[in-house]
């Protein structure tokens, strides 16, 4: 009564490789100790690869973005305006958005099945839904414990936000944890106490590679490699700790993005970008909008949009689009159906998001919703294909498994793959 | 068990045990445990063995693992200046009894248990103090496991227990993947949708009979809002594959490779102790949960998972790595030795310590971490090693190929009694319909029965009155003759009562009537019954087939068994071509032989035959910078201040003999109260969700660095490292100080040499230079790590 079949998909034969593997097998992972798995090191290119996810937290409205129905029973008082892509639309709160277009697109099919705001977070950013007992990593997680370079000084995960919420690294560990610049600020501890002259932290750390030295004599491993360079990593992201100060950038910039902490966070988000950070996520809250949907929309969208504009313009204009994955998610979309508030409320059945960058078609509209938007009628998709959707837009094979420690996880939904036709 | 050519050991450990041979029994049963694991170990190495390991290494080693600290360079002084001979043993039992151990294992099982989950229900304070009461008890260890799995946290067990259960939500798949991982040592989280595309004995419905142990568990929330245990009488685990579309409607409790769990029948309406309602906690009369509990003890797999992960604990890695990856191809590495090890857990009655102590005192534990040279092996003997390993291969796959074969015949013949028994109580079924219908049946003839019954009394009781006013009526008519009236009233009372007669009597005629249909249906109910009891009774035992289940069962473990002999044989077959292979690179590449001789230590110290590099958890780290800079020693005084403060009634009752012991105890365990702020800063940046793998990061160093807490343990005060340091003169006797009190070792000559350089640079700032040349140290790979 042996297992006779398989999933049918790719992992598990992979994985089937790897796992019965004799122990030259073995012996070839350990080697990679605790760094990056062969397969997946093997497929980095020479670009670095970066990801900017930024997350809109309360549910922004998909027919207050990219979806407008205008002339509909749900399509509310905006108009939809021509883009910088020929035939598409979108709501004129956008109007800055509108422009640079063409190096964006569209997926107006999710389906997440899900309304609730905490979940629609996990899933959002795992690609996983949700199952009791079994937490996954955050894909900033993911993106940093692939797309991370030997010995890059800065962190691989980055989080801007406001609210200090953490993105989780589950199985992959603290080292892919996200390190928060909290309202904007360099990450904690990374400042040298005033009390600590760079004079006597330069001897102590000398002191501290010796007995290393000697102790390496002993007996040397991945892990003692890999904690002795941890304190060389933390001095070397202190020796570029300019590069969370965003105040290092233009005055002409600073006016650009605007002054307001938004703007002052995609700022900052493309002086990380530059210096190769391989995944940054940006938060912008608060959409919320039970009460009053189309004023605050008019409110947050106004500051949504131009400082994103302006930044997907700076990255094209700087050669760096090409590798850098863009996204903007959010928990869920917003109920078509208008309530007595002038609000709309919580619904993840017929919303949408918006890709581009590295290895993302540009100016494509994936999938369809109906007449007023209460229903995908076309490429119905969710959570589970946009993660695999992404990491495959950044060169990483979404269907490879992490080893940890001799436990395999496959790296995204085995029951999902990517949306291909998006795919560059 | 079977020998193979020894491989060249140095010579050092060579004459060690020979010595050690020639005092003890003969007979292998007759000797300690600690030595039968290690000749078990040592029969199945491939390659070189390391010798054990200095004194300063192992006072080291020993404190961390059953202390959780490094020890105070006092202790180190002086066990390294002792000149017994039995030093370590005294040492290990000194630990073994002390406090230190309740504390390290208290918080190395809350680890384990709750994998660092946030608090819910229970606070990780009173979770601890229910393990560490337990641990301070005595008790063995599958009394825990039991206690997890019955606490309601309200009538059975202790409140803190329930934490296990609670803070998972009571969430049965949570559940089911938890105790498949940490009771049973098996992650089934694939089987829950299918049979495990690549582990070929993780089967769905191994997962599913697990499952119905707890999916009649959730949570009860009272009215102030405190989460309880609640279980209900029915649920039952069903389930389909979704790649075979096959599975099962009711799939009875199984622990993974054991047997089912029959259920005695319940009457309808007298399921439980406290029936479901509104705001009230259900319970049961038969709890599935109390059943797992009542079996667990019994489970191979559950004490193989124990013994392996007390291995784990003390060695640094389980026999079977990840310990919760058991399958036939991912052997132990040394299979002999788990199944010892796993058959002494169970005689000596799941007795934590003294399992512990016996893996302490054995060679495997006690090697050097010290990596063998290429030159202390004689590769000549690979190639009889080779030979007589492949020889024995063939006879362990044979073994196996008959295992797989008798195992897959008694599968069939119980899948056949399964299937048989499961058609036969399919053919129940329309049986049960017709007594079914038949009770519907006589249900509705018997209610019109009824109905025609209450209409003949009433029909009787009319006609009573009214005969009985008739006969009045007739009498008056006769006491007052003459009245036209009053004949006229008793002539219509006299036609009311024959009108009323004759209803009588065809209600009557309709009882009759409708009585004949009930007993009709009477009859063909109980025929139908008769029916059902009679197929019931021909049905085979339950016994018959659960014989054969266990004998299925014990087949598999058997198959399992030798499935992963052979993988074991297969690891040590490749190991030996690995260092054939070494042996012809040493010749063509020696940089490329370099590295492959670092991947066979690698390989060796997962084998038990070089010691490990361990990293420390974040608790040992923790507790280890306070213990070495002097920051722990006002900590226990204070504590002990506070206990005799406020002394506890379980130290006040104690006897006068006892009241020192228990002072310890408690004086420990508040200190441990005292040092969580220190304890779950480190938890939180150097702790891995899951506790065991090790993570380096820059958040760390930059934390190390930076943060003032470690810098604050550096400033001198009341006698700390730093201020003692500080004030001695001689840099010889500092270092000396120093090293002992971080590494549990004397300074060498050039490590004496380097302080002494550092600081006659530094006369101006003493204190400074001092601070540095701690925090360097301390910041070293040879203080985080156990070696």
């Amino acid at each position: 009564m042996r297992c006779r079949y398989a999933c049918g998909s790719k992992e598990h034969a992979v994985s089937r490789r790897a796992f019965l593997g004799t122990a030259a097998g073995g012996l070839a992972a350990m080697a990679s100790g605790v760094g990056i798995q062969p397969a997946v090191a093997a497929q980095l290119g020479s670009t670095q690869k970066r990801v900017l996810n930024i997350f809109l937290y309360g549910g922004v409205s998909q027919l207050e973005t990219w979806d407008p129905k205008p002339g509909t029973d749900t399509g509310g008082p905006f108009r939809p305006i021509n883009t910088s892509v020929p035939g598409v639309q979108i709501c004129e709160l956008l109007p800055h958005t509108a422009k640079v277009m063409h190096h964006l697109s569209i997926i107006r099919s999710l389906d997440t099945k899900n309304g609730d705001h905490g979940r629609g977070q996990v899933e959002m950013t795992t690609g996983r839904t949700r199952t009791p007992g079994l937490d996954y990593p955050h894909l900033g997680a993911v993106a940093a414990r692939t797309l991370t370079p030997d010995n890059f000084a800065l962190p691989g995960h980055i989080l801007i936000t406001s609210n200090g919420r953490s993105g989780p690294s589950a199985y992959l560990g603290p080292k892919y944890a996200s390190v928060n610049l909290v309202d904007g600020k360099a990450p904690v501890n990374s400042e040298r106490p005033a009390n600590l002259p760079e004079a006597t932290d330069e001897r102590r750390q000398k002191f501290r590679a010796q007995a290393n030295n000697r102790f390496a004599g002993r007996r040397r491993t991945a892990e003692t490699d890999a904690y002795a360079s941890s304190y060389d990593q933390a001095l070397q992201l202190m020796a570029r700790r300019e590069v969370f100060d965003v105040q290092k950038e233009s005055a002409a910039d600073q006016e650009r993005y605007g002054k307001h902490e938004f703007g002052q966070h995609c700022l900052l988000a493309r002086r990380l970008l530059e210096n190769d950070v391989p995944f940054v996520q940006v938060n912008h809250s608060d959409y919320d909008t039970h009460f009053e949907n189309f004023d605050f929309h008019i409110e947050q969208l106004g500051e949504f949009d131009k400082p994103f504009a302006t930044l997907v313009g700076d990255l094209a204009d700087r050669g760096l689009l090409k590798d850098t994955l863009i996204c903007v998610m959010s928990e869920f979309g917003r109920t078509p159906k208008i309530n007595q508030n002038y609000g709309r409320d919580h619904w993840g059945k017929a919303w949408s998001i918006c890709l581009g960058g590295a290895g993302i078609q540009p100016g494509a509209v994936i999938g369809k919703t109906n007449e007023n938007g209460t229903a995908v009628v076309e490429r119905e998709v969710d959570h589970g294909h946009i993660f695999h959707t992404m990491l495959q837009a950044v060169g990483v094979d979404s269907k490879l498994e992490f080893d940890i420690g001799g436990r395999k996880f496959p790296i995204a939904d085995p029951a999902k793959g990517p949306i291909s036709e998006l795919l560059a | 068990m079977h020998f193979v050519a020894a491989p060249i050991r140095p010579v050092a450990f060579c004459l060690g045990a020979l010595l050690a041979l020639t005092v003890l029994p003969a007979r292998a049963e007759d000797l300690p445990l600690h030595e039968r694991l290690d000749r078990l170990m040592e029969s199945a190495a491939v390659g070189p063995i390391a010798p054990v390991c200095n004194d300063a290494d192992f006072v080291r080693r020993v404190w961390l693992d059953l202390a959780g600290m490094v020890p105070p360079a006092s202790e180190a002084k002086s066990f390294l200046e002792d000149s017994s001979a039995d030093k370590r043993r005294q040492l290990v039992d000194q630990l073994l009894a002390s406090p230190h151990f309740l504390r390290h294992y208290t918080l190395v099982l809350d680890v384990g248990l709750m994998e660092r989950r946030p608090d819910k229900a229970v606070k990780t304070p009173e979770f601890q103090q229910y393990l560490y009461d337990f641990l301070a008890a005595g008790k063995p260890l599958d009394e825990l496991y039991r206690e997890l799995i019955t606490a309601d946290g309200v009538q059975t067990g202790p409140r803190a227990a329930a934490r296990f259960l609670l803070d998972r939500d009571c969430e049965p798949n949570a559940l089911t993947r938890d105790i498949g991982r940490i009771f049973f040592g098996r992650d089934l989280q694939c089987a829950q949708c299918h049979d495990h595309p690549i582990i070929d004995d993780y089967y769905q419905a191994e997962y599913y009979g697990l499952s119905a142990f707890v999916l009649r568990t959730s949570v009860f929330n009272t009215k102030d809002k405190q989460m309880q245990v609640a279980e209900k009488a029915d649920g039952e685990a069903s389930f389909q594959s979704v790649f075979t579309k096959t599975g099962s409607d009711r799939q009875l409790p199984r622990v993974p490779l054991g047997t089912t769990v029959l259920e005695p029948p319940m009457e309808k309406g007298s399921e439980y102790v406290v029936a479901p309602a509104k705001e009230v906690r259900p319970v049961p009369k038969y709890s599935r949960r109390a059943q797992l509990a009542a079996v667990l003890a019994d489970s191979d797999q559950f004490r193989r998972n124990v013994a392996n992960r007390i291995w784990a604990l003390v060695m640094g890695r389980g026999l079977v790595h990840p310990v919760d990856g058991h399958h036939a191809n991912n052997p132990a590495t040394c299979p002999e030795a788990l199944t010892l090890l796993t058959q002494e857990l169970v005689a000596r009655k799941f007795d934590l310590k003294s399992l512990v102590r016996e893996l302490v005192l054995t060679r495997t534990y006690q090697r050097t971490c010290d990596p063998p040279k290429p030159e202390q092996f004689d590769f000549a003997t690979l190639e009889s090693l080779e030979k007589s390993l492949t020889a024995e291969r063939e006879t362990l796959a044979a073994a196996a190929t008959k295992a797989n074969f008798e195992r897959e015949e008694l599968g069939m013949k119980w899948l056949a009694a399964t299937e048989e028994r499961t058609k036969r109580q399919a053919e129940l079924k329309p049986l049960e319909v017709a007594v079914a219908k038949a009770e519907e049946a006589h249900g509705k003839v018997a209610k019109a029965l009824d109905g025609v019954k209450t209409a003949l009394a009433k029909q009787q009781e009319q006609t009573a009155a009214v005969t009985e006013a008739a006969a009045k009526a007739k009498a008056a008519v006769e006491k007052v003759p003459g009245d036209k009236v009053l004949a006229e009233a008793a002539a219509k009372i006299a036609e009311r009562q024959t009108a009323l007669e004759a209803a009588t009597k065809a209600a009557s005629d309709k009882v009759t009537a409708a009585t004949k249909p009930v007993e009709a249906a009477l009859a063909e109910l109980n025929t139908a019954r008769e029916a059902l009891a009679k197929a019931r009774a021909a049905l085979p035992a339950d016994e018959v087939w659960l014989a054969l289940e266990r004998e299925e069962r014990a087949a598999l473990r058997n198959r399992l068994a030798a499935d992963e002999a052979v993988a074991a044989l297969d690891k040590r077959l490749a190991l030996v071509k690995s260092l054939q292979e070494f042996k012809q690179q040493q010749a063509a590449n020696p940089d490329l032989a370099a590295k492959s001789w670092d991947r066979l230590v690698e390989e060796w110290t997962i084998r038990g035959q070089v010691a490990p590099l361990k990293g420390l958890s974040a608790e040992q780290l923790a507790l280890s910078l306070m213990q070495a800079t002097g920051a722990l020693d006002p900590q226990r005084p204070a504590a002990l201040a506070a206990v005799q403060k406020k002394p506890p009634e379980e130290l006040t009752k104690a006897a006068e003999a006892e009241k020192p012991r228990v002072l310890e105890r408690l004086t420990e365990h508040k200190l441990l109260e005292q040092l969580r702020g220190p304890i779950n800063v480190f938890v939180g940046l150097y702790a891995d969700a899951a506790g065991d793998e090790f993570q380096a990061t820059a958040n760390q160093a930059l934390f190390f660095g930076n943060n003032n807490q470690v810098a604050s343990w550096l400033n001198p005060s009341g006698g700390n490292l730093v201020e003692r340091l500080t004030k001695t003169e001689d840099p010889a006797a500092l270092s000396e100080e120093l090293y002992l009190a971080l590494f549990a070792r004397r300074p060498v000559d050039d490590e004496k040499a380097a302080i002494a350089q550092f600081l006659a640079e530094r006369t101006q700032d003493k204190l400074a230079a001092v601070q540095e040349i701690v925090w360097a140290l301390l910041a070293s790979n040879e203080f985080r790590f156990n070696h």
